[in-house]
């Protein structure tokens, strides 16, 4: 996850997202690669001064949409995490799961191609994680890329996706799943 | 251009935001510039005033003319008429021994009963006003000139000389303290940025989420550099209102002060320009503060 989001560079190889080469990026274009990739993360990563509303609108700020705009696809992707009764609630006055659909509406508020799941479910409770998957399949069924990191091997199961095995830092297994 | 004012804009809101959450490192770090800026304030005020003066000083350049005691009242005459022919002279006035006392008196009021003591040792004398402007030291030179060999005459003096010299002194002071004001000022600089450093460290977090999201670099800074130029902002307007409250505490104290001292050194406010380039550069040494602060906020691509 940390080389897809150009966090790290490899030792050796390439990575190519979109046809686009991470690797080769020069710095003043990392910027514009993470804008266009969705991040949801184990710990939320959400700031903890601004409300839902507003971490979610803060990604929109962030790609030049003007204030307006940014507020309305700001609250629609909210609503589409069923959290549009929750829009002005700081992250610390949210639950975990509460937490991690903002998260998850950020990650998605742009459109991004691509979504990068790192451990979303790790500290939620089963059911709750089984919701935030859901979420992941639906986006997905809109059209975005979807890679969720996770060690959780009954939730893999359930999701009836491609996986693919990692050990040791090298692919051990990677198969489609019908 | 819209986009670049919507950044602005969120810049300020977020800088608003961060001083109503964290105000303890900002009004410490608007404290530690205002102290500064006060001590620079302070040397303004001085420059000023004593620039003023000087420059009144100059454009009412006279020349005194002491007269030998017991001269005679024709030699006297003459030598004013002398005077009063000498091209840039607008006037002459006779000031006689017991004037010259009584000016004395008024001028160093704790000292009023030394004469007394001794007699009074002070001479008569001739002013001499000279017409203001450029050509007034040669005017002054001139009349020394034309009085050489009077019998009547003591000694010419013009405070030329003095003029120049305390110029001089005012140009080292001017240029000392601005030397000596920038080495300090650079310090300052970096006190504050200690200071701003805390607050980008406490935003660690926040940061990386914004890296993280895409934001560019100056997205995450703005708020910070914002925040670093209104703390100078406020550390300047606060500065510049101590000066002024030192300036009328100095004044009730210091109304005795012999020969008008306080009133050249301190006597007006603060005038317009310096005010405003005091807080300017309170603004200016925030802002560059909170940049040498915000490198700290690099991508965190770069730390790995």
């Amino acid at each position: 996850m940390r080389l897809l989001l150009r966090q790290e560079l490899p030792t050796r190889g390439e990575i190519l997202i979109g046809g686009r080469d991470v690797v080769g990026l020069p710095p003043s274009k990392v910027p514009e690669l993470r804008r266009s990739i969705g991040v949801v993360f184990q710990d939320f990563k959400l700031i903890r001064r601004k409300s839902a509303l507003e971490n979610v609108a803060y990604v929109l700020n962030v790609a030049g949409i003007p204030r307006g705009e940014q507020k309305r696809r700001a609250y629609l992707a909210l609503k589409g995490v069923g959290l549009q009764h929750r829009l002005n609630v700081r992250p610390e006055a949210l639950s975990g799961g509460e937490q991690q659909r903002v998260a998850i509406a950020r990650a998605v508020v742009n459109d991004p191609e691509l979504l990068l799941a790192d451990e979303p479910t790790g500290n939620l409770d089963p059911d709750l994680a089984v919701e935030i998957m859901r979420l992941f399949r639906e986006i997905n069924a809109r059209g975005t890329t979807v890679v969720v990191a996770t060690h959780d091997r009954e939730l893999i199961r359930r999701m009836q996706r491609r996986t693919i095995v990692l050990e040791h830092g090298r692919i051990a297994e990677g198969a489609v799943v019908a | 251009m819209s986009a670049l004012l919507g950044r602005l804009r969120y810049s300020v809101a977020d800088a608003v935001d961060e001083w109503r959450q964290s105000p303890g490192p900002n009004l410490l770090a608007a404290a530690t510039l205002a102290a500064v800026l006060f001590v620079a304030g302070i040397d303004l005020l001085l420059v000023s005033n004593a620039s003023a003066h000087l420059s009144r000083w100059r454009r009412d350049l006279r020349v005194s003319v002491y007269l030998v005691d017991g001269a005679a009242d024709a030699e006297i005459e003459a030598a004013r008429t002398t005077i009063a022919g000498t091209p840039g002279v607008a006037a002459v006035e006779r000031i006689d021994k017991d004037e010259a006392l009584r000016r004395f008196r008024a001028s160093f009021g704790e000292l009023a009963d030394l004469p007394g003591e001794m007699g009074n040792p002070l001479p008569a004398s001739l002013e001499v006003f000279l017409t203001p402007g450029p050509g007034a030291r040669g005017a002054a030179r001139a009349v020394g000139e034309a009085l050489r060999g009077s019998p009547a005459v003591e000694e010419v003096r013009y405070d030329q000389d003095v003029l120049d010299r305390v110029t001089g002194v005012l140009d080292l002071a001017r240029w000392g303290g601005a030397a000596l004001g920038a080495v300090v000022l650079t310090a300052v600089a970096f006190v504050v940025a200690g200071v701003l450093r805390l607050t980008v460290h406490a935003r660690r977090d926040e940061i990386d989420i914004m890296h993280l999201v895409g934001a560019p670099p100056m997205l995450v800074r703005g708020p910070f550099l914002v925040t670093g130029a209104a703390q100078g902002l406020g550390g300047g307007l606060l500065a510049l209102f101590l000066v002024e409250a030192a300036r009328r505490a100095a004044r009730a104290h210091a109304s005795g002060a012999p020969g008008g001292l306080f009133d050249i050194a301190a006597g007006s406010p603060l005038p317009p320009g310096p005010s405003s380039l005091l807080i300017a550069l309170g603004a200016l040494l925030g802002f560059a503060a909170a940049w040498f602060a915000v490198r700290e906020a690099k991508d965190v691509t770069s730390r790995t």
